[in-house]
This record gives C-alpha cells, structure tokens and sequence, in this order.
C-alpha cells in the first residue's frame, strides 16, 4: 500500500512537473448546449465526442424537430437541429419562432431511407425495391400485403409471401416525418390527400410533423428514430417498414428499400446517391428571405440523374446571429463557432461510415457565411481554404457526385433485379442456394421458367409418394405455385410461402377424418349390432 | 513458428505478473471538515481533494440531522463548486449555484439565487444580515461573478452555466443515522469556464477552486420554525447571507489542465465499438500532443461497421470485440490488442425499507445499494420481457410469471436483502440498441449455462417461472438486446381518454451504452408515460416521464464496465462457469482474459472461451482489438497508428482521470498482450502502403449498390459463434412432416410463424384417434373373452 502510494506521488509530481511545461492554454471554451432532431442526432453526437479534445464540450439533445425548433425559439437552448424551417407544416400557425436574429445552416445530408423487416421463408429479404407511388399507397394504407401487385411488379425476382404491412410511423413530433409528408405532398398530393381525409384532417393536407393515424388500419406509431428502428428490427416485427435516417439501418444492420428514381432506377440512400441528388437541390439563395439558405426538394424528387436517390435531404443548425440575446452570448459564440467549422468541414469525412453524406461545398461555403454572423466566434478561423471536406475538389466540382457509380443494369425497372444486400444488410437475398446470413433448406424452390399450374391439393394428395423432379414449388396450403413467373436467371430470388402455423399433410386429414368418422359410427352403431349377433349366434 | 512463439509468451505472461493494479483512488487524501454552531456536529468528508481534475468524488457526511421528507424536505446538505481567493476563500457570488432552481424538493427559492421573499416573513421584513436588498415591486439575487471577470445579474449561470452543465447538488439527503453520501462532478476550467478550476496562472501553478457545503436546518432566515412559518418547511436560497454564514469550506487543488489539441488540422480517422469509446476519448487530447502532433478522429460505430470498413478500400483503424473472418482473397490484415474492457450491468438500487424491515435495516432508508447477484437465468429473465413488468402487469401471455425481480425466489434466495425492501419496480434493464459483438458474449454466456438455456428455450423454471413465448422461438445467440413482444395496451392520457401505450413506450431502447449508464445514474428508465400535446394543445401520444425520486430509485443497465464507472455506477456480480459470482474488476477482468483461447483463425487474437472453469474470472470480460490492412493503408497512416498502437500499449494502460490516462473500468493490459499491440505497430508501419501481391490489388471501384464503399460485409469469425453444448431451441428446427404422404410435385417448405409455436400438439389429434380405435376395437374383445371365459367357467 504505501509502495503504491510512494509511486502515486512519484507519479502525480511527474505529472505536475510535465504539466508545468505545457504553454497557457488559450481561453477555455464556454460549454453550449441544443435539442432537436434525432434523423441527424448520430453525426452530431460523433462530433460532440471528437471536439472533447479540442476542449469543448458540446451537449446535445436528440429530442425531435419541432421539440429542438420550440425549445430554441423560447431560448432554453443554445442552437437547435431541424429537419424543417419554422413555419413549413401544418402547426405553423401556433408555431412560436425566436424573438432574436437567428439563421438556417445546413449541417449534414443524408437520406430519408425506408427500412424493412421481410422474409421470404427463413431468409430476409434485403434487396426490395419500390417506386414512388407504391411506398406512398404502403403508407397511406392503400395497399396492405406485401404480395400485392404493384410490390410484385417493382421486384419482379422476388415472391413476396401474402403477409400484412405493417407501416411504422413517428408518434413524436418530427421532422423525418415531415421530409417524408414533404415528399408525399409533392409527388403525390392525390394518395396523401385521400389519406388525410380519412384521418380526419383538413385537406388539401399539407406536411406534417405528426403523421396521422387512421383508426383500425396495420398502421402503428412509435416514439422517435430509436423507436420506429427499434420496432422494426425485432425477430417479431416481420412484414413492418418505417421512415428513418439511413445511419438506424446501418446500425441495426437491417436492409433499406431501393426507391425508384425519374430516370426509372432503383437507388439506395448511400452517401454517393445522396450527393448526386443533392446536386438537383435548389437553395434559397435570396439573402432577404427569412428561409435563407432553406431548401426547395422539387428538383431532388424530379432529379434525371439515374444514380440519384429521391428522398435525399439535409437538416439545419438553427443559430443564434448578429447579435447576442438574452442567452447567447459572445463566450458562447466562439464555442458554436469553432464547433460549426469542425463539423461543416473535418466532420463531414466522418459523415458515410455514420451513414449520412458528406455536404456538398455549395452548402458548406454557405454555411461558412452564416457561421460568421455568429455574435463572439473567431472569424479567422473560418477559413474555407483550410477546410477539410471531402467533397471538395479543386475544380470546384463535388468529389462524390463526380465518383458515384452508376446504378447497375440489374437495378432498372424492367424483368431482372439486383440479388446485393443493402443498408446494413449486405448479404445476398438468396437465389437458390443463398448467402451467408442465410439458413440452409431453401433447395426446394423456384427453378426459373417453371410453369406448374393447375395444381391442386387433391391432385397432390391422390398421388401417392413420387416426388417429381423439375416441377417448381407449390405452396401446401393453397395448393398454388409457388415462384417466379420466368424472367431473371440468377436474379430471380427463390421464395418460399409463408404460412401462419405448419399443418398436417391434406392425404392425411382426410384419412383422419374417414377415421374418426368410422370410429363414431362404429361405436354408437357397432354394440347394438354385434349385441344382436352375438346373442343370436349364442341362441341353441 | 510464430503462433507458437506468440502462444508460449502469451501463456507466460500471462500466468506471470500483471500490470500494477490500478493505484487506489483514495491515495490524495480526503479532507474532512467540521460545521459551525447549530451544524458543529457536522463532519464533512471529500474523498479527494487534490490533483483534481474533471472526475467524480464522494462527499460523505456524519452528525447530521435526518432529512424529513414528508411533502418538502428540512434538514439537508447544498453543495456546490467555487472559485475565490486563496487566502480568503469563496464569496458567495463566486459559486456555481441556482440553474436548478426548478427543482423546489427543498422549498419554493432553497434551489435558487433569489434574496426577495415578497412578503412571506411579514411585510416589509429584510434580513438584517442581507445587504442586498430588494428594489420595491423587484426580485434581487445573488449575482455570479465569473472568474473571467463577467458579473451576470440575472439570478441564474447566463453563459457560464446552466442546467444542463452545472454540478450543483441542491439536496443532499441526510438519512435516519445521520449520515449522507452524494457523488460530485468536479468540474475544471474546461467544464465551468466561470469557474475557471485548474487554469494555469501566471506562477505556473493551477488554480485552486473551493467546495462549499451550506447545512440547511429547520431554522428560517427570521428565526422562525414549524408552524410559526406560513408552512412547516424552508424557503431562503443557500446563498443568503444568513444561510451562507453556515458554509461548510473544502478547498480544492487541482492539475493544470492539459493542453487542448489545436483545432484544425486533418484528423487521422479511427472508427470503433463503444467498448473502445472511453479510452479513446481519454487518450486523444495526449496523442496530438505527441511528436507527429497528430490529431486522431474518432466515430463510434457498431462492430459490424467497423469490420465492413477493414474490408473496404479505406480501411483505417477500426477497433472491434471479435475481428473480421479472413478471406484468402482480401490483403492480410494485422489485429493489435489495446484494451481489457467488460459487458457489465450497472446497478442504481436505493434502499427502500419493506414492511417487515427492522428498526435497524430503516436507517438504511435511501442508501445507495451495491451488491447485486445475477445468474445468467436471471439476467436472461431479465432480457426477455419474462417478469410482468417487463412487459405489462396484465400481460396475459406470461400470466403467472413473478411481477418484478424481487417478487421472484431464485433472485431472493441469492440476495436475501430484498426480502426486506418494498418490491422493486425492476422487471427489465436498458439496454441499447443496434448491434454489438457484447450482446454476443452476453447471450453466449446465458447459453453456455445449461439452466439459463433451457429457459430461455422454453422451459420452466423451479418455480414455474417461463420464458416469455415471444423470445422462446427464437433463434440464439443474437447480436442485439430484443425486445420482440411488440403490443399496446390502452393508458389513460391527461385528457381523460384512453391511448395506445406500446411496448417501446413502456420499455425504450436507450442510444447506445453511455446512454444506458447515464440515465441509470440518474433513475431514468426512458419509460414514456407523459401526456405529450403538439402546438395545439391536441393530445399526440407520449414522451418521457420524469425519473425516479431520489432515493428510491431503481434501474439496472446493461453497458461497458469503463462507462459504468464513468457514472459511478456499482455492477453487478454474474456467476461464471465455477459458480463463483464476481464483479468485474481489474483483478477479475484480467482472470478473464486468461480463460481466453487464442483463435484459430486469426493470429494475435484471443476469443472468449465460456466453458472456462476459472473461478476468478469475470465471465463477460473483452479484449478490444485494433485493426488495420497495411495494404490499404498510406505510408503515412500507418506510421500514425503504429504511434497510437504504441500509445496504447504503453502510457495509455496506466489508469487514472487525468488525460492520456486509462479510464477506470478497463484493466491495464497484461504484459504479453502489449509486446502483441508493439509488434503489430512495426509490422503495421513496415506494410503500409506496400502492396503485398499483384494479386491483391484489383480494387476497382465496384459498380452499384451496396455500401458506400461497396463491399460485402465480412462474416463475422464464426469461431466466436454459438457454443455448441446442447441441442439447439427445438422450435427453430422445421416440424418434420409425417412420412409415407408424398406429393406428385415437390412440396414448398413451410415455416411455422415465429411467436405461434404449435410443436407436437397438432399430432394430438392423430393420437387420441388411433387411441380411440385400438380402444373401440379392443373393448368388445376382452368384453367378448370375459363372456367366453364366465360362460366356459360354468
């Protein structure tokens, strides 16, 4: 013990000793704190762990959009995150904005991805793809099980089992919510109004940060991205899908839907796709307006690109400018500074592991410019030349954009569909022989081109034991084939129905029932008869 | 040659001595100080009080009055940090105090800077010890003077704190004997700029800052007590000068505060699992301080992510529990260990006496408890919605299962001490969510206990205890924490009507595994029971309630041992393979690692080995490895993560709080484990950037969807997968159809629904028949040969 404590001094006086040498600090950072979204609370989070050690310390609140909007406009926080300006849904009337200067900056981008729980079997599906129309009828209860024609339509390789959908959506006040409405609202005002109307709201209904619910539908609400995800990514939750920033899918590693693009592509919301469609954003340059620098998607919805993914977007810092007000002041000033240039710059490298997309320079030169406006920061060093963001190259052009892929052929709308995982989710959506998250016993399946129809159960059980081979799949139950109806070779996932609980065989219920059927007639008319035969037979 | 060579060292050092156990944490002294006048009975202990930095300390007391806590409290401690001169010690405007004024457990301005009472002690009556007086139809407070010479006026932190930053303690609780303990964030010029704690001054020395206790009896500023007051409890802020005249002083000495890294340069990027988070947040304001002065990044992200980013065409460093499986045809990758860690479940159970306590047992009323012991059936109860409150108390699908923890006799057989307390509200734990390799070894650790297992199987328990259905089907070990049984019940809101209240409202995930530990620390169980209202005033569902009071809380958390200890949280003890409960520790983390087996498939990489029998061994103990493909890698970064391999391997496993440090919660890693990481950091900077076989190098960008960097994830090393000890769930196996009944085309394979299982019951029905007939047929038999036999009898 005192060998310990006789080192521990030692110790503690080197540590002095080599403390003493270290330069005066310059001043020490003003901790600040914000609330709000929690579709980018995991990147801004990572950043608040990684400047700990440029001696800031940074709290952040992940408590919804229009939970941090309220919060910073009544001054009980230093910045907030939205997804959307104050003003853009349907509470806008009631919606208290900041009593003080304050300005939209854009901090990280990302794709509003739509993630799933389905299985083909025992063998999740990881390679769904849905157009636009069909994932807004998935959410506006229109359609409601997963073999549904127009699903068929968009995954011409896969057979999808005749399962409920079970669309999850935010509880919460939030802005995933309301990107997604926004989405809606303008792709398809018809379907979202329709489904409005049912709820109960107003129409024409506008965007929303609470999702409305229809009473009696498979629709269900969850509180906040953990919750949406969480409920999702339970072993009992097949058949659901919900609205969440890609980086939930990555975590939980569970597949995303590939969304149909203008140029009639299915595309994954990766960091690249995000980039491209970003490119198609028109920004509200207007530096008057009091929606400077917010976004208008049209052009990302509508966007030709064929790598792009439709549903991309970015969310904003709301920040305190100009002037100090009754909370924020200039000390105060020099931390939101510096933390907003690390982010706009070296924390957007971080951006694609966390599963968001790097801001294009665009929208980080903008942003610069509003970080400047901050009251206190230390304006030297916003320096966009110093700035280390990997979009940036030097002939101006956004690296990313510029390297994206293009989507393979497999991926466009026609017969043939990309067997590759996605999201979280990289395995293969096995074909006949699977990938390597994929249980064995899938061999009894689709062999393309099959034409079995015309089977029936009695057929099935007349024959006796001959297993013929070649024939494709039928399903026990409805006695109806089970597969694909041709098209793509190897892209052609093999299915396997399911059914709500394994039955006995037909041949067999019915020799069950002929059973139990002579058992009851023997035993009430039996006794009496053999009674008879029996006395007339032991008569002399 | 070399695994053997790696294997004999291994077995030697680690059989051999270990790293110096962390140094006791009380070695700078504690410091107690005495009250004054009506508190001289006081005795006020700090655990440390130099060489302090930004960490948590315990303040004990004895000699104090027990807090009453009927409606609002009397009798109670208010702490609090201040800056002041070195010789005259704090003013009262120099303290850290007032931004939870909200909190009015104590009285209606006892949580504040406020001096103006209004008229409640007479009208017109000032304290004649208060110089600051009131302007007419005006509030007056105390205003805070900030060590950077800014004075804010306004009764509350205005930009040096808040109620999020501060570290105020405003009700520190006496109990029935007289004494009390709280936990207190020492913060530095770092965290309480205002304060400027730790600052180098102008002699080179740090800035010395003060803890103040102000002792609250049931005396008010007017003399009065009781009923002579409009109310029999405390109004006055501690900060009044009456009150004040009570402070109890502690001076605190404090380290220099490192230099920050300078902000700016590229960072050297690293991703990791959150077993790895605490050191690296630790070691990163020292590592740019090194002679490449470089800055390391550092993202949390799932284990699967971090191995999916080894296989990419930008590896980096990744830090994982379980390394990638090696595929032949990526280029070789070099795994370093870097630090001993542990899954752990982290304990805030405070005593609340039960009816049959006695006399004695009620004086712990409140106190914080810190042994707990959990089998792995207990804690696989505890993971699967089993216990009614861990799903609902109506729950009917586990009817009949124990309401809570304590309500069920194997947990009170092993810690009869709840026996004695009020039934504890603990059906659940938080957990987080996403994926993590810890849950692996977790539910491993369940599997490998052949009563855990069948349980968790399906089977019941002793006491009729069974696994809730939803979970009995499922197929282990997982990756995640689940929480499968999704439903929803109708709960009243405020506006009197009935809304849905589902699972994930009853029981949310928390983020990740600080999130886990830091509501847990302050009696937070995430449950969303509060009407939540949109800007209308329309009722739209639920958010969070507030937390537990203190003093009766009750939460457990699943985290990492580091992370736990960040929060002061105690953990608890698990029974291993021996049947020994241990907790984890540096002694039991490090018996750990030595159970481990060296993988047979990745060398310098040791896996966990469940069926070890030692029984001084915490059975959820990690090794956290770096990982890195020289290949991929630059010149440049890989002489960059040598350095920081050999940080590790070096200055970083000496524990403590102060920066560089290791965080406590790990243990330092033993001596072979180190010379691993250090010659790992010379292959890893003699590779980078040489490409080892032409080969190797067809990476081109790959075309389409996948990842962003378009690569397949890995498999994960299958050896860390299930130990096969017994038959696997029987209901994840598809029923066996009944021979003899073909069909004319192959049948598709059916799969029973999960969460529905009929098992063998639908033979039933085949049974009962052929029961039936053989009955039918053989009773008028014998009927016949009973005749036969009476009539030839005659």
């Amino acid at each position: 013990m005192s060998k310990r404590r006789a080192l521990l001094a030692v110790a503690a006086v080197l540590v002095l000793f080599f403390a003493g040498q270290t330069p005066a600090m310059a001043a020490a950072y003003v901790p600040i704190n914000g609330a709000g979204s929690t579709w980018s609370e995991n990147a801004i989070r990572q950043w608040a762990s990684n400047v700990e050690q440029y001696g800031m310390r940074i709290n952040y609140d992940g408590t919804g959009s229009t939970n941090g909007r309220n919060q910073f406009a009544s001054g009980l926080t230093d910045f907030g995150v939205s997804e959307i300006p104050y003003g853009k849904d349907d509470g806008a009337a009631s919606e208290a904005r900041p009593k003080f200067p304050f300005a939209y900056m854009p901090i990280v981008a990302g794709g509003t991805s739509f993630m799933y729980n389905l299985k083909i079997g025992n063998s999740r599906v990881t390679n769904l793809r849905l157009s636009g129309d069909t994932l807004a009828k998935i959410f506006t209860n229109v359609i409601t099980n997963w073999n549904d024609p127009a699903i068929k339509a968009d995954n011409p390789g896969l057979v999808l089992p005749g399962r409920k959908i079970v669309p999850v959506v935010r509880s919460d006040g939030s802005g995933t919510t309301a990107q997604f409405t926004t989405w809606m609202v303008n792709q398809y005002p018809s379907i979202w109004n329709a489904y409005c109307a049912k709820a109960g709201r107003k129409t024409p209904c506008g965007v929303t940060s609470s999702y409305p619910l229809v009473p009696g539908t498979s629709t269900t609400a969850q509180s906040s991205s953990t919750g949406v995800s969480g409920y999702v990514s339970q072993d009992s939750s097949v058949g659901s899908i919900t609205y969440v920033e890609y980086s939930y899918a990555l975590n939980l590693h569970f597949p995303v839907a590939k969304l149909r693009n203008k140029s009639d592509y299915f595309v994954e919301p990766t960091a690249r796709s995000v980039a491209v469609a970003l490119l198609s954003a028109k920004i509200n340059t207007n530096k008057s307006s009091g929606d400077y620098l917010t976004q208008d998607l049209t052009g990302v919805y509508n966007s030709g690109d064929a790598r792009t993914y439709p549903l991309s977007s970015y969310s904003y810092m709301l920040i305190p400018v100009d002037q100090e007000n009754t909370r924020f002041k200039v000390a105060k000033g020099k931390t939101l500074g510096d933390f907003s240039y690390y982010f706009l710059c070296e924390g957007q490298q971080q951006a694609d592991q966390l599963g968001y997309s790097p801001l294009p320079i665009n929208l980080v030169q903008a942003g610069l410019d509003q970080v400047r406006r901050i009251p206190g920061v230390d304006a030297q060093n916003v320096n966009i030349a110093k700035c280390n963001n990997p979009t940036f190259s030097k002939d101006g052009s956004n690296t990313l954009a510029k390297t994206a892929p293009y989507p393979q052929t497999c991926d466009k709308v026609g017969t043939t569909q990309c067997a590759t995982g996605t999201g979280g989710a990289k395995a293969n959506t096995p074909t006949s022989n699977g990938g390597s998250k994929n249980t064995p016993g899938t061999a009894a399946t689709t062999k393309p081109g099959a034409n079995p129809s015309g089977s029936t159960p009695t057929a099935a059980a007349s024959t006796g034991t001959g297993t013929t081979g070649g024939g494709a799949a039928i399903d026990p139950d409805t006695g109806q084939a089970v597969g694909g109806t041709g098209g793509g070779g190897t892209d052609n996932a093999a299915a396997i129905p399911v059914s709500l609980s394994s039955q006995l065989d037909p041949t067999l219920k019915t020799v069950l029932i002929v059973v139990a059927c002579g058992l009851l007639l023997g035993l009430t008319v039996g006794p009496p008869l053999v009674a008879r035969m029996v006395n007339r037979g032991g008569r002399p | 040659m070399t695994r053997r060579w790696i294997a004999a060292l291994i077995v030697l050092a680690l059989t051999a001595i270990v790293y110096p156990q962390a140094p006791a944490r009380a070695a700078d002294e504690a410091t107690t100080v005495s009250g004054t006048g009506e508190f001289a009975d006081l005795k006020v202990t700090v655990s440390q009080t130099s060489n302090l930095i930004n960490q948590v300390v315990s303040v004990s007391w004895t000699g104090g009055k027990p807090t009453v806590d009927t409606s609002v409290y009397l009798d109670y401690l208010q702490i609090m940090q201040c800056w002041g001169d070195p010789v005259t010690g704090p003013d009262r405007t120099q303290c850290q105090y007032g931004a939870l004024f909200t909190d009015t457990r104590g009285g209606t301005w006892t949580g504040s800077r406020q001096v103006s009472y209004g008229g409640i002690f007479g009208e017109g009556w000032t304290d004649p010890n208060e110089p600051i007086k009131p302007a007419p139809g005006e509030n007056a407070f105390v205003p805070f003077a900030s060590v950077t010479g800014g004075t804010v006026t306004a009764g509350n932190g205005g930009e040096f704190f808040d109620a999020s930053t501060t570290n105020e303690i405003p009700y520190g609780r006496t109990l029935a004997n007289g004494t009390g303990q709280e936990f207190f964030e020492v913060q530095t010029g770092t965290e309480a700029p205002g304060l400027g704690c730790g600052e180098e001054l102008a002699d080179g020395t740090a800035r010395p800052c003060y803890l103040v206790v102000v002792p609250r009896g049931e005396t008010e500023i007017n003399g009065s007590t009781g009923d002579k007051r409009p109310h029999n409890w405390l109004d006055t802020s501690p900060l009044e000068a009456t009150n004040w005249a009570n402070k109890i002083v502690v001076p605190l000495k404090f380290q220099t505060i490192g230099k920050a890294c300078p902000i700016g340069s590229a960072e050297r990027r690293t991703v990791g699992a959150e077993a790895m988070t605490e050191a690296m947040l630790r070691w990163q304001p020292t590592l740019c301080a090194g002679t490449s002065a470089t800055v390391y990044g550092y993202s949390q992200v799932t284990d699967d992510i971090a191995r999916t980013r080894l296989a990419g065409t930008d590896p980096g460093m990744i830090f994982v529990n379980s390394p990638a499986a090696p595929a032949a045809t990526t280029n070789p990758q070099v795994y370093a260990p870097v630090a001993v860690s542990g899954l752990t479940i982290a304990l805030n159970l405070e005593w609340q006496s039960g009816f049959d306590a006695t006399d004695e047992e009620r004086l712990r009323e409140g106190r914080r408890l810190a042994d707990l012991k959990l089998t792995p059936r207990l804690v696989a109860k505890l993971l699967t919605q089993s216990y009614l409150s861990g799903a609902d108390l109506n729950r009917t699908t586990i009817r009949g299962n124990p309401q809570t923890i304590s309500s069920d006799p194997e947990f009170i057989q092993l810690n009869p001490d709840f026996a004695k307390q009020l039934n504890l509200p603990i059906g659940d734990m938080l957990v987080p969510l996403g994926q993590t390799d810890l849950a692996t070894r977790l539910w491993q650790w369940i599997l490998a206990d052949s009563e855990a297992k069948a349980f968790l199987t399906g089977s019941p328990d002793p006491w009729g205890m069974k696994v809730n259905p939803v979970y009995a089907s499922q197929s282990w070990p997982q990756d995640n924490f689940p929480k499968s049984d999704l439903y929803c019940i109708a709960l009243r809101a405020d506006d009197q009507k009935d809304h849905d209240w589902c699972t994930l409202d009853m029981h949310p995930y928390a983020n990740n595994m600080h999130d886990t530990a830091r509501y847990a620390a302050r009696g937070d169980t995430l449950v969303r029971n509060a009407t939540s209202r949109d800007a209308v005033g329309a009722v739209i569902g639920w958010k969070k309630g507030a937390p537990q009071a203190p003093g009766k809380r009750a939460v457990l958390a699943v985290t990492d041992v580091a992370t736990a200890d960040r929060y002061g949280l105690p953990m608890a003890q698990l029974r291993n393979k021996a049947g020994a409960f241990v907790a984890p520790s540096t002694a039991s983390l490090v018996a750990g690692v030595t159970t481990m087996t060296q993988s047979k498939t990745v060398p310098n990489v040791l896996e966990p080995n469940p069926a070890s029998t030692n029984a001084a061994a915490y059975p959820l103990t990690t090794v956290v490895y770096a990982g890195t493909v020289p290949a991929a890698i630059t010149a440049e970064a890989g002489a960059d993560y040598a350095d920081l391999l050999r940080y590790a391997a070096a200055d970083g496993q000496t524990p403590g709080v102060h920066p560089g440090t290791l965080p406590y919660g790990y243990a330092p890693m033993p001596e072979a484990l180190r010379a691993l990481t250090v010659r790992a950091a010379t292959q890893i900077q003699e590779n980078a950037g040489k490409v080892p076989t032409p080969a190797a190098v067809a990476t081109t960008t790959p075309v389409g969807g996948g990842s962003a960097t378009g690569v397949p994830a890995p498999a994960k090393s299958t050896a860390a997968a299930a130990p096969d000890t017994g038959d696997k769930p029987s209901l994840a196996v598809p029923a066996a159809t009944p021979t003899g009944h073909g069909s004319p085309v192959p049948v598709a394979q059916t799969n029973p629904t999960p969460g529905h299982p009929v098992g063998n019951l639908r033979y039933a029905l085949i049974v009962a028949l052929a029961v039936g007939l053989a009955a039918a047929l053989a009773g008028p038999i014998f009927l016949l040969r009973a005749g036969r036999a009476r009539r030839g009898g005659r």
